[in-house]
Protein backbone atom coordinates (compact mmCIF):
# COMPACT_ATOMS: atom_id res chain seq x y z
CA UNK A 1 0.00 0.00 0.00
CA UNK A 2 1.25 3.56 -0.47
CA UNK A 3 2.85 5.25 2.12
CA UNK A 4 0.55 8.04 2.99
CA UNK A 5 -3.15 7.88 2.34
CA UNK A 6 -5.76 10.31 2.55
CA UNK A 7 -8.55 9.82 4.70
CA UNK A 8 -11.20 9.83 2.05
CA UNK A 9 -8.71 7.16 0.12
CA UNK A 10 -8.89 5.06 3.22
CA UNK A 11 -12.64 5.07 3.06
CA UNK A 12 -13.02 4.20 -0.12
CA UNK A 13 -10.59 1.11 0.53
CA UNK A 14 -12.61 -0.12 3.15
CA UNK A 15 -15.99 0.68 1.76
CA UNK A 16 -14.66 -1.75 -0.74
CA UNK A 17 -13.21 -4.58 2.05
CA UNK A 18 -9.94 -3.60 1.82
CA UNK A 19 -8.63 -5.16 4.62
CA UNK A 20 -5.27 -3.54 3.96
CA UNK A 21 -6.78 0.27 5.05
CA UNK A 22 -7.00 -1.39 8.15
CA UNK A 23 -4.14 -2.47 8.63
CA UNK A 24 -2.68 1.19 7.56
CA UNK A 25 -5.10 2.79 10.12
CA UNK A 26 -3.80 0.92 12.75
CA UNK A 27 -0.17 1.29 11.83
CA UNK A 28 -0.90 5.20 11.43
CA UNK A 29 -3.08 6.29 15.03
CA UNK A 30 -1.01 3.33 16.86
CA UNK A 31 0.90 5.36 18.92
CA UNK A 32 -1.57 8.36 19.90
CA UNK A 33 -4.32 5.80 20.83
CA UNK A 34 -2.17 3.41 23.14
CA UNK A 35 -0.73 6.89 24.63
CA UNK A 36 -4.23 7.56 25.53
CA UNK A 37 -5.57 4.45 27.33
CA UNK A 38 -2.27 4.24 28.87
CA UNK A 39 -2.39 7.61 30.15
CA UNK A 40 -5.97 6.82 31.55
CA UNK A 41 -4.56 4.18 34.34
CA UNK A 42 -4.94 1.35 31.36
CA UNK A 43 -2.01 -1.08 30.46
CA UNK A 44 -0.60 -1.35 26.87
CA UNK A 45 -2.29 -4.69 26.68
CA UNK A 46 -5.55 -2.98 27.52
CA UNK A 47 -4.72 -0.29 25.39
CA UNK A 48 -4.07 -2.53 22.16
CA UNK A 49 -7.19 -4.07 22.81
CA UNK A 50 -9.63 -1.01 23.26
CA UNK A 51 -7.61 0.59 20.04
CA UNK A 52 -8.40 -2.66 18.21
CA UNK A 53 -11.68 -2.74 18.82
CA UNK A 54 -12.62 0.87 18.35
CA UNK A 55 -10.80 0.20 14.95
CA UNK A 56 -13.16 -2.92 14.52
CA UNK A 57 -16.37 -0.60 15.14
CA UNK A 58 -15.01 1.87 12.49
CA UNK A 59 -14.45 -0.34 9.80
CA UNK A 60 -18.10 -2.09 10.07
CA UNK A 61 -19.76 1.48 10.38
CA UNK A 62 -17.85 2.33 7.22
CA UNK A 63 -18.29 -0.96 5.50
CA UNK A 64 -22.01 -1.09 5.96
CA UNK A 65 -22.38 2.26 4.82
CA UNK A 66 -23.62 3.27 8.18
CA UNK A 67 -21.05 6.36 8.97
CA UNK A 68 -20.60 9.57 7.10
CA UNK A 69 -17.13 11.23 7.90
CA UNK A 70 -17.57 14.45 9.06
CA UNK A 71 -13.98 14.92 10.97
CA UNK A 72 -10.76 13.22 10.55
CA UNK A 73 -10.20 9.18 10.83
CA UNK A 74 -7.90 9.65 14.15
CA UNK A 75 -10.59 12.17 15.35
CA UNK A 76 -13.23 9.61 15.01
CA UNK A 77 -11.18 6.90 16.13
CA UNK A 78 -9.68 8.71 19.63
CA UNK A 79 -13.49 9.54 20.62
CA UNK A 80 -14.53 5.20 20.13
CA UNK A 81 -11.37 5.00 21.97
CA UNK A 82 -12.18 7.04 24.83
CA UNK A 83 -15.73 5.79 25.26
CA UNK A 84 -14.92 2.25 25.17
CA UNK A 85 -11.90 3.00 27.75
CA UNK A 86 -14.82 4.57 29.68
CA UNK A 87 -16.98 1.76 29.75
CA UNK A 88 -14.28 -0.98 30.33
CA UNK A 89 -13.54 0.86 33.21
CA UNK A 90 -16.85 0.76 34.45
CA UNK A 91 -17.32 -2.78 34.05
CA UNK A 92 -14.34 -3.64 35.60
CA UNK A 93 -15.77 -1.48 38.47
CA UNK A 94 -18.86 -2.96 38.41
CA UNK A 95 -17.50 -6.42 37.59
CA UNK A 96 -14.89 -6.10 41.29
CA UNK A 97 -18.08 -5.09 43.19
CA UNK A 98 -20.78 -7.43 41.59
CA UNK A 99 -18.16 -10.57 41.98
CA UNK A 100 -17.84 -9.47 45.65
CA UNK A 101 -21.61 -8.69 46.50
CA UNK A 102 -23.16 -11.82 44.44
CA UNK A 103 -20.40 -13.95 42.94
CA UNK A 104 -20.94 -15.58 39.20
CA UNK A 105 -24.58 -16.72 38.94
CA UNK A 106 -25.87 -14.70 35.76
CA UNK A 107 -25.91 -16.82 33.14
CA UNK A 108 -23.39 -15.64 31.18
CA UNK A 109 -21.56 -18.95 31.07
CA UNK A 110 -24.26 -20.70 29.59
CA UNK A 111 -24.53 -18.36 26.59
CA UNK A 112 -20.56 -18.85 26.09
CA UNK A 113 -21.07 -22.23 26.18
CA UNK A 114 -23.44 -21.81 23.23
CA UNK A 115 -21.45 -19.70 21.56
CA UNK A 116 -17.89 -21.79 21.73
CA UNK A 117 -20.40 -24.56 20.51
CA UNK A 118 -21.38 -22.32 16.91
CA UNK A 119 -17.83 -21.22 16.72
CA UNK A 120 -16.76 -25.11 16.71
CA UNK A 121 -18.87 -25.40 13.72
CA UNK A 122 -18.35 -22.19 12.44
CA UNK A 123 -14.76 -24.00 11.95
CA UNK A 124 -16.03 -26.64 10.40
CA UNK A 125 -17.47 -24.64 7.68
CA UNK A 126 -15.28 -24.38 4.07
CA UNK A 127 -12.93 -20.94 4.58
CA UNK A 128 -15.11 -19.36 1.49
CA UNK A 129 -18.33 -20.28 3.58
CA UNK A 130 -16.75 -18.41 6.88
CA UNK A 131 -15.36 -15.43 4.72
CA UNK A 132 -18.79 -15.13 2.95
CA UNK A 133 -20.97 -15.52 5.60
CA UNK A 134 -18.29 -12.78 7.50
CA UNK A 135 -18.79 -10.52 4.22
CA UNK A 136 -22.23 -10.53 4.86
CA UNK A 137 -23.51 -10.36 8.55
CA UNK A 138 -20.74 -8.57 9.96
CA UNK A 139 -19.34 -6.44 7.00
CA UNK A 140 -22.94 -6.04 5.49
CA UNK A 141 -21.01 -5.61 2.31
CA UNK A 142 -23.77 -6.27 -0.73
CA UNK A 143 -23.62 -8.74 -2.79
CA UNK A 144 -21.29 -7.63 -5.68
CA UNK A 145 -18.84 -6.61 -3.33
CA UNK A 146 -18.99 -10.03 -2.16
CA UNK A 147 -19.05 -11.47 -5.30
CA UNK A 148 -15.79 -8.78 -6.05
CA UNK A 149 -14.34 -10.12 -3.45
CA UNK A 150 -14.80 -13.75 -3.91
CA UNK A 151 -14.27 -13.90 -7.51
CA UNK A 152 -17.81 -14.73 -8.36
CA UNK A 153 -19.25 -14.22 -11.36
CA UNK A 154 -22.09 -12.13 -10.35
CA UNK A 155 -24.08 -11.23 -7.05
CA UNK A 156 -26.56 -13.97 -8.13
CA UNK A 157 -23.36 -16.39 -7.92
CA UNK A 158 -22.83 -14.89 -4.27
CA UNK A 159 -26.19 -15.18 -3.05
CA UNK A 160 -26.79 -18.86 -3.68
CA UNK A 161 -23.12 -19.16 -2.30
CA UNK A 162 -24.59 -17.42 0.47
CA UNK A 163 -27.18 -18.93 1.00
CA UNK A 164 -26.15 -22.63 0.78
CA UNK A 165 -23.78 -21.41 3.49
CA UNK A 166 -26.33 -21.07 5.85
CA UNK A 167 -27.90 -23.76 5.43
CA UNK A 168 -24.90 -25.96 6.05
CA UNK A 169 -23.78 -23.82 9.30
CA UNK A 170 -27.30 -24.28 10.90
CA UNK A 171 -27.57 -27.58 9.81
CA UNK A 172 -24.14 -28.20 11.61
CA UNK A 173 -25.44 -26.28 14.33
CA UNK A 174 -28.67 -27.85 14.73
CA UNK A 175 -27.02 -31.62 14.75
CA UNK A 176 -25.08 -30.62 18.03
CA UNK A 177 -28.44 -29.03 19.98
CA UNK A 178 -31.72 -30.16 20.22
CA UNK A 179 -34.16 -27.23 20.06
CA UNK A 180 -34.98 -27.41 23.70
CA UNK A 181 -31.22 -26.54 24.38
CA UNK A 182 -32.01 -23.04 22.75
CA UNK A 183 -34.98 -22.21 24.71
CA UNK A 184 -34.45 -19.88 27.62
CA UNK B 1 -41.58 -14.94 2.45
CA UNK B 2 -40.73 -18.13 4.15
CA UNK B 3 -40.04 -18.82 8.14
CA UNK B 4 -35.96 -18.32 7.32
CA UNK B 5 -36.36 -15.29 5.17
CA UNK B 6 -38.82 -13.58 7.47
CA UNK B 7 -36.47 -14.93 11.08
CA UNK B 8 -33.19 -13.38 9.14
CA UNK B 9 -35.22 -9.90 8.64
CA UNK B 10 -36.77 -9.88 12.01
CA UNK B 11 -33.20 -10.37 13.88
CA UNK B 12 -31.79 -7.59 10.57
CA UNK B 13 -34.01 -5.37 12.48
CA UNK B 14 -35.12 -4.30 8.85
CA UNK B 15 -38.90 -4.85 9.30
CA UNK B 16 -41.77 -2.29 9.07
CA UNK B 17 -43.85 -1.82 12.34
CA UNK B 18 -47.05 -3.93 10.54
CA UNK B 19 -44.52 -6.96 10.01
CA UNK B 20 -42.98 -6.28 13.62
CA UNK B 21 -46.46 -6.85 15.20
CA UNK B 22 -47.24 -9.81 13.20
CA UNK B 23 -43.52 -11.28 13.96
CA UNK B 24 -44.11 -10.84 17.32
CA UNK B 25 -47.66 -12.51 17.82
CA UNK B 26 -46.50 -14.86 15.73
CA UNK B 27 -43.28 -15.87 18.44
CA UNK B 28 -45.53 -15.65 21.32
CA UNK B 29 -48.08 -18.60 19.99
CA UNK B 30 -45.29 -20.74 18.37
CA UNK B 31 -42.43 -22.02 20.96
CA UNK B 32 -40.98 -23.65 17.93
CA UNK B 33 -40.58 -20.36 16.01
CA UNK B 34 -39.16 -18.63 19.10
CA UNK B 35 -36.64 -21.10 19.50
CA UNK B 36 -35.40 -21.31 15.80
CA UNK B 37 -35.16 -17.01 16.24
CA UNK B 38 -33.05 -17.79 19.17
CA UNK B 39 -31.04 -20.20 17.81
CA UNK B 40 -30.37 -17.93 14.79
CA UNK B 41 -29.47 -15.00 16.42
CA UNK B 42 -26.89 -17.08 18.38
CA UNK B 43 -25.57 -18.21 15.08
CA UNK B 44 -25.06 -14.76 13.59
CA UNK B 45 -23.66 -13.47 16.39
CA UNK B 46 -21.15 -16.15 16.39
CA UNK B 47 -20.19 -15.54 12.60
CA UNK B 48 -19.93 -11.81 13.68
CA UNK B 49 -17.34 -12.54 17.19
CA UNK B 50 -15.48 -15.20 14.20
CA UNK B 51 -15.24 -12.23 12.01
CA UNK B 52 -14.62 -9.20 14.35
CA UNK B 53 -11.73 -12.01 15.86
CA UNK B 54 -10.48 -13.03 12.39
CA UNK B 55 -9.84 -9.15 12.60
CA UNK B 56 -8.51 -8.76 15.87
CA UNK B 57 -5.95 -11.56 14.94
CA UNK B 58 -4.98 -9.91 11.56
CA UNK B 59 -4.10 -6.45 13.68
CA UNK B 60 -2.17 -8.47 16.00
CA UNK B 61 0.12 -10.33 13.50
CA UNK B 62 1.50 -6.83 12.65
CA UNK B 63 4.64 -6.70 14.19
CA UNK B 64 5.58 -4.09 16.47
CA UNK B 65 8.72 -3.08 14.24
CA UNK B 66 6.31 -2.45 11.32
CA UNK B 67 4.20 0.09 13.52
CA UNK B 68 8.03 1.53 14.74
CA UNK B 69 9.03 1.82 11.14
CA UNK B 70 5.92 3.78 10.18
CA UNK B 71 5.82 5.73 12.65
CA UNK B 72 9.84 6.68 11.47
CA UNK B 73 8.50 6.87 8.12
CA UNK B 74 6.20 9.03 9.29
CA UNK B 75 8.40 11.57 10.95
CA UNK B 76 10.77 11.23 7.76
CA UNK B 77 7.93 12.32 5.55
CA UNK B 78 7.58 15.19 7.89
CA UNK B 79 10.96 16.27 7.83
CA UNK B 80 11.13 15.76 4.34
CA UNK B 81 7.72 18.05 4.26
CA UNK B 82 9.15 20.72 5.97
CA UNK B 83 12.42 20.76 3.67
CA UNK B 84 10.08 20.74 0.30
CA UNK B 85 8.68 23.70 2.08
CA UNK B 86 11.38 25.57 3.12
CA UNK B 87 13.18 25.06 -0.67
CA UNK B 88 10.10 25.67 -2.23
CA UNK B 89 9.91 29.16 -0.33
CA UNK B 90 13.41 30.22 -0.99
CA UNK B 91 12.88 29.39 -4.75
CA UNK B 92 9.77 31.21 -5.13
CA UNK B 93 11.03 34.54 -3.20
CA UNK B 94 14.31 34.23 -5.25
CA UNK B 95 11.95 34.17 -8.53
CA UNK B 96 9.94 36.90 -7.27
CA UNK B 97 12.90 38.85 -5.88
CA UNK B 98 14.50 38.12 -9.44
CA UNK B 99 11.49 39.71 -11.28
CA UNK B 100 11.17 42.47 -9.24
CA UNK B 101 14.15 43.26 -9.40
CA UNK B 102 14.13 43.19 -13.03
CA UNK B 103 11.27 45.12 -13.43
CA UNK B 104 12.64 47.87 -11.12
CA UNK B 105 16.01 47.69 -13.56
CA UNK B 106 14.69 47.62 -16.54
CA UNK B 107 12.70 50.85 -17.17
CA UNK B 108 15.93 52.64 -16.09
CA UNK B 109 18.09 50.75 -18.30
CA UNK B 110 15.95 51.88 -21.37
CA UNK B 111 15.68 55.15 -20.78
CA UNK B 112 19.09 55.54 -20.50
CA UNK B 113 19.45 53.38 -23.78
CA UNK B 114 17.15 55.84 -25.34
CA UNK B 115 18.51 59.00 -23.84
CA UNK B 116 21.89 57.54 -25.51
CA UNK B 117 20.31 56.91 -28.65
CA UNK B 118 18.97 60.36 -28.78
CA UNK B 119 22.85 61.44 -28.29
CA UNK B 120 24.28 59.64 -31.22
CA UNK B 121 21.59 60.25 -33.55
CA UNK B 122 22.57 61.88 -36.35
CA UNK B 123 19.92 64.93 -37.44
CA UNK B 124 18.73 64.04 -40.96
CA UNK B 125 19.33 67.82 -42.38
CA UNK B 126 22.96 67.75 -41.84
CA UNK B 127 25.55 67.22 -44.54
CA UNK B 128 28.23 64.85 -45.32
CA UNK B 129 31.07 66.50 -43.44
CA UNK B 130 28.73 66.11 -39.95
CA UNK B 131 28.34 62.06 -40.62
CA UNK B 132 31.69 61.90 -41.15
CA UNK B 133 32.52 63.93 -38.21
CA UNK B 134 30.34 61.69 -36.36
CA UNK B 135 31.53 58.72 -37.94
CA UNK B 136 35.36 59.52 -36.43
CA UNK B 137 33.63 60.16 -33.29
CA UNK B 138 32.09 56.87 -33.03
CA UNK B 139 35.12 55.10 -34.03
CA UNK B 140 37.12 57.33 -32.20
CA UNK B 141 38.07 54.19 -29.84
CA UNK B 142 40.38 52.64 -32.54
CA UNK B 143 43.54 55.30 -33.26
CA UNK B 144 43.88 52.99 -36.56
CA UNK B 145 40.80 54.02 -37.89
CA UNK B 146 41.16 56.77 -40.88
CA UNK B 147 38.47 57.84 -43.22
CA UNK B 148 38.77 59.47 -46.38
CA UNK B 149 35.78 62.31 -46.21
CA UNK B 150 35.78 62.81 -49.79
CA UNK B 151 34.33 58.85 -49.74
CA UNK B 152 31.25 59.67 -48.22
CA UNK B 153 28.85 60.81 -50.60
CA UNK B 154 26.08 59.77 -48.61
CA UNK B 155 23.24 62.24 -48.33
CA UNK B 156 21.14 63.15 -45.51
CA UNK B 157 18.06 61.26 -46.77
CA UNK B 158 20.45 58.20 -46.21
CA UNK B 159 21.79 59.25 -42.87
CA UNK B 160 18.41 59.69 -41.86
CA UNK B 161 16.83 56.02 -43.01
CA UNK B 162 19.78 54.88 -41.31
CA UNK B 163 19.46 56.38 -38.24
CA UNK B 164 16.05 55.53 -38.40
CA UNK B 165 16.92 51.94 -38.70
CA UNK B 166 19.49 52.00 -36.00
CA UNK B 167 16.82 53.77 -33.15
CA UNK B 168 14.11 50.76 -34.10
CA UNK B 169 16.39 48.25 -33.62
CA UNK B 170 17.97 49.72 -30.34
CA UNK B 171 14.35 51.15 -29.34
CA UNK B 172 12.86 47.25 -30.21
CA UNK B 173 15.56 45.41 -27.84
CA UNK B 174 16.19 48.05 -25.76
CA UNK B 175 19.65 47.20 -25.29
CA UNK B 176 22.80 49.08 -22.97
CA UNK B 177 24.41 51.69 -24.29
CA UNK B 178 27.35 49.59 -24.11
CA UNK B 179 25.67 47.60 -26.71
CA UNK B 180 24.78 50.35 -28.86
CA UNK B 181 28.53 51.06 -28.31
CA UNK B 182 29.85 47.72 -29.67
CA UNK B 183 27.14 48.15 -32.16
CA UNK B 184 28.74 51.13 -34.27
CA UNK B 185 32.28 49.80 -32.77
CA UNK B 186 31.69 46.39 -34.49
CA UNK B 187 30.65 47.98 -37.79
CA UNK B 188 34.09 50.18 -37.80
CA UNK B 189 36.59 47.29 -36.70
CA UNK B 190 38.65 45.55 -38.42
CA UNK B 191 40.00 47.39 -42.14
CA UNK B 192 39.03 50.99 -41.07
CA UNK B 193 38.64 52.25 -44.65
CA UNK B 194 37.47 49.09 -46.41
CA UNK B 195 34.58 48.71 -43.45
CA UNK B 196 33.88 52.41 -44.40
CA UNK B 197 33.27 51.67 -47.95
CA UNK B 198 31.58 48.11 -47.02
CA UNK B 199 29.22 50.15 -44.65
CA UNK B 200 28.43 52.72 -47.34
CA UNK B 201 27.88 50.16 -49.59
CA UNK B 202 25.79 48.73 -47.30
CA UNK B 203 23.92 51.63 -47.22
CA UNK B 204 23.81 52.28 -50.99
CA UNK B 205 22.51 48.81 -51.12
CA UNK B 206 19.67 49.44 -48.55
CA UNK B 207 18.84 52.60 -50.66
CA UNK B 208 18.60 50.51 -53.68
CA UNK B 209 15.93 48.98 -52.23
CA UNK B 210 13.62 52.00 -53.62
CA UNK B 211 13.92 53.96 -50.63
CA UNK B 212 15.95 56.54 -51.51
CA UNK B 213 18.49 58.27 -54.23
CA UNK B 214 21.40 60.85 -54.61
CA UNK B 215 22.70 63.25 -56.88
CA UNK B 216 24.61 62.51 -59.47
CA UNK B 217 28.18 63.24 -60.17
CA UNK B 218 29.09 63.78 -63.37
CA UNK B 219 30.45 65.37 -65.97
CA UNK B 220 27.98 66.66 -68.91
CA UNK B 221 28.26 67.45 -72.18
CA UNK B 222 25.26 69.27 -74.53
CA UNK B 223 26.09 69.09 -77.80
CA UNK B 224 23.99 70.25 -81.07
CA UNK B 225 23.79 68.04 -84.02
CA UNK B 226 21.36 68.22 -86.71
CA UNK B 227 21.58 63.98 -86.89
CA UNK B 228 20.79 63.25 -83.52
CA UNK B 229 18.23 65.39 -81.90
CA UNK B 230 17.32 63.36 -78.71
CA UNK B 231 19.94 61.37 -77.93
CA UNK B 232 23.30 60.63 -75.49
CA UNK B 233 26.41 58.65 -75.42
CA UNK B 234 27.44 57.62 -71.90
CA UNK B 235 30.71 55.79 -70.19
CA UNK B 236 31.19 55.67 -67.13
CA UNK B 237 30.99 59.31 -65.68
CA UNK B 238 30.99 61.42 -69.45
CA UNK B 239 27.48 62.08 -70.62
CA UNK B 240 27.02 63.79 -73.69
CA UNK B 241 23.64 64.90 -74.53
CA UNK B 242 22.68 65.12 -78.28
CA UNK B 243 19.82 67.70 -78.88
CA UNK B 244 18.49 71.18 -78.28
CA UNK B 245 18.24 71.54 -73.99
CA UNK B 246 18.83 74.90 -74.03
CA UNK B 247 14.88 75.61 -73.99
CA UNK B 248 14.13 74.12 -70.37
CA UNK B 249 15.73 72.99 -67.91
CA UNK B 250 17.06 69.37 -67.36
CA UNK B 251 18.55 67.41 -64.16
CA UNK B 252 20.64 64.37 -64.02
CA UNK B 253 19.31 61.94 -60.86
CA UNK B 254 20.83 58.67 -60.00
CA UNK B 255 19.28 56.02 -58.03
CA UNK B 256 20.22 52.58 -56.41
CA UNK B 257 19.07 49.26 -57.56
CA UNK B 258 19.78 45.80 -57.62
CA UNK B 259 21.97 46.18 -60.00
CA UNK B 260 23.56 49.31 -59.32
CA UNK B 261 23.77 52.71 -60.04
CA UNK B 262 21.56 53.96 -62.59
CA UNK B 263 21.72 57.81 -64.14
CA UNK B 264 18.56 59.17 -65.41
CA UNK B 265 17.27 62.75 -66.97
CA UNK B 266 14.25 64.53 -66.07
CA UNK B 267 14.08 66.76 -69.15
CA UNK B 268 9.91 68.60 -69.35
CA UNK B 269 8.33 66.22 -66.79
CA UNK B 270 9.82 63.26 -68.54
CA UNK B 271 12.44 60.95 -67.11
CA UNK B 272 15.06 58.99 -69.30
CA UNK B 273 17.25 56.27 -68.65
CA UNK B 274 21.17 57.17 -69.02
CA UNK B 275 22.34 53.66 -68.79
CA UNK B 276 26.19 53.59 -70.05
CA UNK B 277 25.49 53.23 -73.99
CA UNK B 278 26.83 50.72 -76.12
CA UNK B 279 30.88 51.19 -76.18
CA UNK B 280 30.11 54.97 -75.61
CA UNK B 281 27.94 55.30 -78.95
CA UNK B 282 25.02 57.46 -79.56
CA UNK B 283 21.66 56.33 -78.60
CA UNK B 284 18.11 57.79 -78.55
CA UNK B 285 17.51 58.96 -75.21
CA UNK B 286 13.96 56.22 -73.83
CA UNK B 287 11.17 57.46 -71.84
CA UNK B 288 10.72 55.86 -68.61
CA UNK B 289 7.53 54.07 -68.50
CA UNK B 290 7.84 52.26 -64.94
CA UNK B 291 6.09 53.37 -62.22
CA UNK B 292 7.64 52.64 -59.24
CA UNK B 293 10.77 54.43 -61.15
CA UNK B 294 8.92 57.33 -61.81
CA UNK B 295 7.89 56.70 -58.15
CA UNK B 296 11.28 57.04 -56.78
CA UNK B 297 12.49 59.60 -59.19
CA UNK B 298 10.13 61.95 -58.01
CA UNK B 299 10.99 60.96 -54.53
CA UNK B 300 14.77 62.05 -55.37
CA UNK B 301 14.12 65.16 -56.99
CA UNK B 302 11.83 66.07 -54.06
CA UNK B 303 14.88 65.48 -51.93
Amino acid sequence: MTLFLKDSEVIEKMKKGDESALEYLYKKNYKMMINLIIKNNGTEEEAKDIYQDALIVFWQKITSGNLEMTSKISTYLYSVCQNLWRKELERKSRFTSDTVEKGFSDGSAEKEEKVKIIQECLGQLGESCRKILSYYYFDELSMNDIAEKMGFANADTAKTKKYKCKLELDRLVKSKFSSADFLD
Amino acid sequence: MNTSERIELYLSGNMNQAQLDEMKELINADNNLASEIDLQKSIIESIKLNRKLALKASLNSIPSSAILEFAAQTVRATYLKIAAMVVGSVFTLGVVTYFVNKKVSEPAQTTTNLNELETKSIEPTKDASIIENKIIETVGTNPKLEIDSKKITINSKTVKIENKLKSKKLATKAKSAETNRSFLDNKFESESETVVKSDLKENKEFIASGQSSKTAEIDITSIKDDKHKFHYSKKENLLSLYGDFDDSPYEILELNDSSGQVMYLYYKNTYYSLRDTKNGGIEKLKKIYDEKTIQDLVKARKH
